[in-house]
């Protein structure tokens, strides 16, 4: 019965049939320990599901997968999510999905224009150290992406083959004396730009659905100058790429067959006919840009040699990295993630293949990306070292410090004025971010913002938003900002066409194995932690007694118990805290913190799972 | 009396547990940054499908931009660096050889509501000197979402 209730979830989850009624599912996720404790909203619109979050004070707007989310939330952090699907008509949807996809880019340029105003104020006061008669430190300059990939100036190389060729076309194309004198214009560029004499233009009033454009000011254009002069001096020495710029460990890489080895020809071959276009690009990062296309094309070239896949390191140089002593707690882990990997290697190999040749750049980039996560887990579990990770995608952008900055001592006074004008301008977008982004806890939270972008979807026209959902949800009235609260005032007003409840995977877990093996064994067992077989004991939860997500009658007594083990916890961690940071110490407050609600019959923590195949979707009843 | 006490309990406990939600409230869960999501290619949503979703998201990005672009006009130079920097983030070193993000810069134009000669101005200058890719663009803007 209950396994039927599972798979009757499947069909919320798989992309909507081509035909069906648009529609929009509200999203509740329920409470749990480690973040989100008060619960967490989404809306799902097609196959993208759209919420905010909490970073670091910022609410931002993220984008998911609706598998992903569905995977890293009901299974990895074993929360239910509580399904609100409401019909809307094609229009309705059409601006819903637009309205979130503009405000995530003016977020987005919001978030590049800090960047950009950062890296200009570290240029600036660079140099004006330069200027005052400070020499560079080793690994000072403009980093520029790509540029680490190749060797460095100053040691003895042999030519990168694939870079000769190259080399040899542009000559044959554009003469002997190109490059050189394509690379001497822009130093000469360079040592004319200054930053712009006077006030900085005045930033204005920022506004969440407003994009700024992307920057053009001194710091930029320095750094675009820089790649430029990079790439050409890659390009008319040939250097070849360092020597661990791509793994050539041996050799848990895939061989090449013979669809593969025609695919990356025919892209080497279109690497090698476009970069030369960029020469003459129009953009203004065309440096960065051949410098990558120039790595990518070195790595085909190799991997050709070779006979096997030869990619870019592209993991950020200060990744994240998973201890060794972690890894080696779960030695099952290693090997059944390699297997996982493996597997999406071939997979993405097969679709780069087949994918059409103006298309390849794409293919190739998801082909790097699981081809860097492959060999980082075949090197970590060869040598019981720890593990680099990185949630985002791996794009190759190592940089290398561009140091051919001059600052003549007479620029000091423009320059100083010009740190300080740039760095006020940091300041006050700073500023602006906080006060347009800021999270606060009732007043602009995950349930405010998205509801108050789902009315910006109808130009906050409260009669064409009505029409469109069935009804209003303001997101602020009352408890609403709570998302069980909103959750409810949803049900109450928009017009659903169905509801649903997607299990966690704990949840799912215990309700198989009591139709398997009766309500009594089951339940007793998994009742708690210690016992249970169903897993959600993730690495980094505080210690307890009991689940108590599935037991209402005896929560406060279970609440009583879990927080007589988080006090135990506390005390041993005030022990240790000289030896492991207070890690164990905050571990246990965090432990008391959630069983305090258990008393009242409140139940927030559920468990998590720190690592959950995509097979195991087929237990909450979707496909992987 | 039963009901103002009932009352009283719901509050105490919506209270308790705002309290402790507060301190975590909309926040990145922990568990959401460990190993599964780090190990994992982010964009990757089923084994069947291999960036279906990564490039849905991608182009709605730069459909996105470009209809933004095209509304509201702006300056070229910072459209091309605004749309390499989405295209970086893809994994996409040249955007401009990329017939997927070509045609979806068409796209945006069409969405901003541009004329088929605006528009082909339009890409003209964005595409300057790069005919073919501008041809590629127009397919798009022609083609519409």
């Amino acid at each position: 019965m209950r396994l039927r209730f599972l798979a009757a979830t499947a069909s919320l989850l798989v992309a909507r049939a081509a035909g069906a009624a648009p529609e929009l599912a509200f999203l509740h996720v329920e409470a749990n320990a480690g973040g989100s404790s008060g619960g967490h909203v989404a809306l799902r619109v097609g196959d993208a599901t759209w919420h905010y979050q909490n970073q670091a004070g910022l609410l931002l707007l993220v984008r998911e997968d609706s598998r992903r989310f569905v995977h890293d939330t009901a299974l990895i952090e074993n929360r239910p999510i509580h399904v609100l699907r409401v019909g809307v008509s094609a229009e309705a949807e059409r601006r819903v999905r637009e309205r979130f996809q503009a405000r995530l880019g003016a977020q987005q340029s919001q978030l590049d224009a800090l960047a950009a105003l950062r890296a200009e104020r570290e240029l600036l006061a660079l140099l004006a150290r330069r200027a005052a008669g400070s020499p560079l430190r080793p690994g000072e300059g403009i980093a520029v992406a790509g540029a680490g990939y190749f060797a460095a100036p100053g040691w003895p190389f042999e030519p990168d083959p694939a870079l000769a060729r190259l080399r040899a076309r542009v000559a044959r194309e554009r003469g002997e004396s190109f490059l050189a004198r394509r690379a001497d214009a822009l130093r000469r560029e360079l040592q004319a730009l200054a930053p712009s004499p006077g006030a900085a233009p005045a930033l204005p009033r920022l506004d969440a659905d407003v994009a700024l454009p992307a920057s053009d000011g001194f710091g930029a254009r320095a750094a675009d100058l820089a790649a430029g002069i990079e790439a050409l001096r890659v390009l008319a020495q040939a250097r070849p790429l360092q020597p661990d710029a791509i793994w050539s460990g041996g050799d848990a890489a895939p061989a090449l067959d013979a669809d593969a080895v025609r695919a990356l020809r025919a892209f080497r071959e279109r690497l090698a006919d476009t970069l030369p276009a960029l020469l003459d690009a129009t953009r203004p990062d065309w440096g960065t840009a051949l410098l990558v296309g120039m790595a990518r094309l070195a790595a085909l070239d190799a991997s050709l040699r070779e006979g096997r896949l030869r990619v870019l390191d592209a993991y950020p140089e200060r990744a994240a990295r998973l201890d060794s002593a972690r890894l080696r707690r779960e030695p099952g882990l290693l090997p059944a993630l390699l297997v996982d990997a493996r597997a999406r290697v071939d997979r993405e190999l097969a679709a780069f293949a087949a994918r059409e040749p103006g298309a390849r750049q794409a293919a190739w980039s998801d082909l790097e990306d699981s081809a860097n996560r492959h060999r980082e887990l075949a090197r970590a579990a060869a040598t019981g070292s720890a593990l680099r990770v990185q949630p985002e995608r791996l794009v190759p952008l190592r940089a290398a410090p561009f140091a051919e900055l001059a600052a003549p001592p007479a620029a000091a006074g423009s320059l100083a004025a010009a740190l300080e004008r740039t760095a006020a301008g940091e300041g006050q977008l700073e500023r602006e971010l906080g006060r347009v982004h800021g999270y606060e806890l009732v007043t602009h939270n995950c349930v405010s913002e998205l509801f108050a972008t789902l009315s910006a979807a109808f130009a906050g026209d409260p009669i064409l938003e009505g029409e469109a959902l069935g009804g209003l949800v303001d997101g602020r009235q009352g408890l609403e900002f709570i998302p069980f609260a909103a959750a409810a005032s949803v049900s109450r007003h928009w017009r659903l066409v169905g509801r649903e409840t997607i299990p966690s995977l704990r949840q799912a877990r215990v309700a198989a194995m009591r139709e398997r093996e009766g309500e009594l064994a089951v339940a007793l067992r998994e009742a708690s932690p210690l016992t249970a077989r169903a897993g959600a004991d993730g690495a980094r939860e505080s210690f307890f007694l009991f689940y108590t997500d599935d037991a209402v009658w005896p929560r406060p007594l279970f609440g009583a118990l879990n927080l007589g083990a988080a006090a135990g916890e506390t005390a041993l961690g005030l022990v240790a805290a000289p030896f492991d940071r207070g890690r164990t110490l905050l571990r246990g407050l965090e432990g008391a913190l959630m069983s305090l609600p258990e008393l009242a019959f409140v139940n927030l923590r559920k468990g998590s799972y720190d690592w959950v195949p995509e097979s195991a979707r087929r237990e909450i009843g979707v496909a992987p | 009396m039963v009901r103002r006490e009932s009352r009283l309990r719901v509050a105490g406990t919506l209270a308790l547990a705002a309290l402790v939600a507060g301190l975590a409230a909309c926040s990145i869960s922990y568990s959401s940054q460990s190993l599964s999501k780090s190990i994992s290619s982010p964009f990757k949503s089923s084994s069947g499908s291999s960036s279906g979703e990564s490039d849905s998201a991608y182009l709605d990005e730069v459909r996105s931009y470009a209809a933004g672009f095209g509304a509201s006009g702006g300056d070229a130079t910072a459209f091309r660096r605004g749309i390499g920097s989405i295209a970086e983030r893809r994994g996409i070193h040249d955007w401009e050889d990329d017939d997927a993000t070509c045609q979806a810069v068409g796209q945006g134009l069409k969405r901003a509501g541009l004329t088929q000669d605006a528009a082909a101005a339009l890409l003209g200058e964005l595409f300057a000197g790069r005919k073919d890719r501008a041809a590629v663009a127009m397919k798009g803007f022609d083609a519409g979402e």
